[in-house]
């Protein structure tokens, strides 16, 4: 499984596979769609989770700080998840694909894997102290728990 | 198995003479390691307090939520 490794000046470099191209691929795409076409609030909780309340104890606030932010909130979603798109069409040598991040990249990245893993919990269910249900999809429960382990070599990456 | 903020504690940004404050909720999904590099890049530190008014408590929430933290404010005496 590939990981993050540290490029310097809080860059990060690593090299995926095809198949792990295709997959981060796919979610960034499908991401960046889900949120350009999202609808109503309270019918989908992940974009419930992506577009959280600002306010909790006053729906009239939540509504109007809604109103101010949403659309830069999803704007700069989009924008994140095609930086990760654009960084995975990168060279490809010995079957593998290199990409290699700037502070920038990297924070788009770490964006990104957070809304990924965000959206893939609301559709596996994960419970409120972390549990994934057994009775979830075998192959997305696998997804998200690689997206959290590259996203935790990423971090560790420019940490060191 | 990666790190998940699993504990029941939410992280308090206030200040004494604000009477605004800003909540950043536990969730079982990100990560303790992504959580504490959002804080650090952010707020230039680790889970300690901010201070500010409703203005500057609302770019913070705003902040949170690009982060895919769970972010709310309200009145530090709410």
């Amino acid at each position: 499984m590939s990981r993050f490794e540290s490029a310097g000046a809080g860059g990060a470099t690593a090299r995926f596979a095809a198949g792990e191209v295709r997959i981060l691929s796919d979610l960034a795409r499908q991401l960046a769609d889900l949120v350009e076409n999202r609808t109503d609030h309270g019918s989908d909780p992940a974009i419930e989770r992506l577009f959280p309340d600002g306010y909790r104890k006053n729906a009239d606030d939540a509504a109007e700080f809604r109103r101010y932010t949403e659309g830069d909130l999803a704007d700069g979603k989009v924008r994140n998840a095609r930086t990760v798109l654009a960084s995975l069409s990168g060279p490809t040598r010995r079957w593998r694909t290199h990409v290699t991040l700037d502070a920038a990249g990297v924070g788009s990245w770490l964006r990104t894997l957070t809304d990924l893993r965000l959206t893939l919990a609301a559709r596996l269910g994960v419970e409120r102290d972390g549990t994934v249900p057994s009775s979830s999809d075998a192959v997305t429960r696998a997804i998200y728990e690689w997206l959290g382990y590259l996203q935790e070599t990423l971090v560790e990456a420019i940490d060191t | 198995m990666v790190d998940t903020l699993d504990r029941p504690e939410t992280e308090q940004l206030s200040a004494l003479d604000q009477p605004w404050v800003t909540l950043v909720w536990d969730d079982p999904v990100n990560l303790m390691s992504y959580v504490s590099w959002v804080f650090r890049s952010y707020f230039g530190f680790d889970r300690t307090e901010a201070t500010g008014g409703r203005e500057e408590m609302e770019r913070h929430v705003e902040a949170m939520h690009g982060f895919g933290l769970w972010a709310s404010m309200q009145k530090a005496d709410a």
